[in-house]
């Protein structure tokens, strides 16, 4: 059943569905959308160089000896090495023509993005955890490249992302079913008390104390109500509709939350753009 | 529904990595939906949390597991031990930060922020989620091999207490 389809030189092997310039063109798509979310992944992990950079000073200078952690997992140099690792393997993945040089970017960015989501000094950064999602969904579809009839394969995609969008949408909604996200106080700390971010700042100017602990109740139950939602139905969306809905969501939460959520969202962003790519013939 | 579930079932009959991933989606979801209705899987993510979990294996297993700004999370950072001499020197207020509360000094701000002196240091961190809370005390302890070296700070961080509670 797996037919061989050539993305790197534009031939195919074996009876594509339409005629040749829907092939090229469907092909042409495919490696878009690979190219897209490796872009994506780059971009959450650059996002934030600056912190990056000083992280690795801090690293450099203070060091927690706490058994719970293998050494390995605690050491500075395995930090810089797994994060630049990612780096150099996704912007080799961003200009792969072969089978092989995808298999191996992959495979060495699911490796280097795995051991950033559980070493001591960057467990805890969202950054990590929704590119290794995502580097999944780039071990998937490169592995597909040349097995799969393009358009339909561009379909998987883009429900693969949806889904995987879903799943990370119902994480922090699930988490936030619990009574201080629901009366807004734990919202209320982080971001309204002294957050330097514009809206933060203007809602300060503007209100007094009591009426933003009434605005972080409702920003707080918007959050957990529109996340909740969305991790229930956001994949059952039409394809077209759910990369429109996906984008705007995803950059809204960080225009109204921080900006360097970027650096979570923007490899999720590029993810649900993904489903701009296919063809609408069939509208899974 | 049946129009959309058909080309999913012919999708996972020609492409096996396709069923891997969404199976691993399947588990994290059915994790996921479980914890509002068990405490014990919300338990298990409050020990994750807090870096309490009894095995290292048993947390990492848990790192695809989507977990942002989840719980209701507070820490306290003291520079005396809490009992000896509070509450005239107690110091700090409670904060809530989003995930990982351990993170105030784990991760690179909080350990710039807190850890730079090479002093002592004592956290306490607690996670709440719809009535079971988990409360851990940490002492950084600041490493002899500290007044051989200006350049580089060593701590031992030492698990004082963990305690399970309801609200």
């Amino acid at each position: 059943m797996n037919k061989i389809y050539s993305a790197s030189d534009g031939s195919a092997d074996g009876d594509g569905p339409g005629n040749q310039s829907y092939q090229s063109s469907d092909r042409n798509r495919v490696l878009i959308a690979y190219r897209l979310v490796q872009a994506g992944i780059l971009t959450s992990l650059l996002w934030k160089w600056r912190f990056f950079f000083y992280a690795n000073q801090v690293y450099e200078s203070i060091e927690i000896i706490d058994d719970f952690f293998p050494w390995a997992l605690r050491n500075a140099s395995v930090l810089r090495t797994a994060f630049l690792g990612t780096v150099a393997a996704t912007s080799l993945n961003l200009f792969a023509m072969t089978h092989l040089i995808r298999r191996f970017s992959n495979l060495i960015a699911l490796l280097c993005l795995g051991i950033l989501c559980v070493h001591q000094g960057s467990y805890n950064d969202a950054t990590f955890l929704t590119t290794w999602w995502c580097a999944v969904w780039a071990w998937w579809f490169g592995n597909r490249i040349d097995h799969d009839e393009p358009n339909e394969l561009l379909l998987k995609a883009a429900f693969l992302g949806r889904v995987i969008i879903s799943m990370i949408l119902l994480g922090g909604a699930v988490g936030k079913w619990t009574e201080e996200y629901w009366s807004g106080q734990v919202l209320y700390d982080i971001y309204f008390v002294d957050r330097d971010y514009w809206i933060f700042n203007y809602l300060r100017d503007h209100y007094a104390k009591e009426d933003l602990q009434k605005i972080a109740l409702w920003y707080s139950r918007n959050v957990v109500i529109v996340e909740s939602i969305a991790g229930f139905f956001y994949w059952l969306l039409p394809l077209r509709l759910a990369a429109v809905a996906g984008v705007t969501l995803l950059i809204s939460i960080a225009a109204f939350s921080n900006l360097l959520l970027v650096s979570v969202l923007g490899c999720l962003i590029a993810l649900a753009a993904t489903g701009f790519l296919p063809r609408k013939h069939n509208t899974l | 529904m049946a129009s959309k579930t058909t080309p999913i079932i012919q999708w996972g009959k020609r492409d096996k990595s396709f069923i891997v991933v969404i199976a691993m989606i399947v588990g994290v979801n059915t994790w996921l939906l479980l914890t509002p209705f068990a405490p014990k899987v919300a338990g298990q993510t409050m020990l994750r949390f807090q870096l309490q979990t009894k095995s290292f294996a048993a947390w990492m297993c848990q790192f695809p597991i989507p977990a942002m700004y989840n719980f209701a999370n507070q820490y306290k950072i003291d520079n005396y031990p809490s009992g000896l001499i509070a509450p005239l020197f107690d110091e700090s207020e409670p904060r809530y930060l989003n995930h990982f509360p351990a993170r105030c000094f784990t991760f690179a701000d909080g350990r710039g922020k807190h850890l730079f002196e090479g002093k002592n240091k004592w956290f306490t961190i607690e996670s709440s989620y719809r009535g079971q809370t988990l409360k851990s005390k940490f002492h950084l302890s600041p490493d002899p091999s500290n007044e051989t070296s200006r350049r580089k700070k060593r701590y031992r961080l030492i698990r004082s207490s963990v305690q399970k509670g309801s609200t």
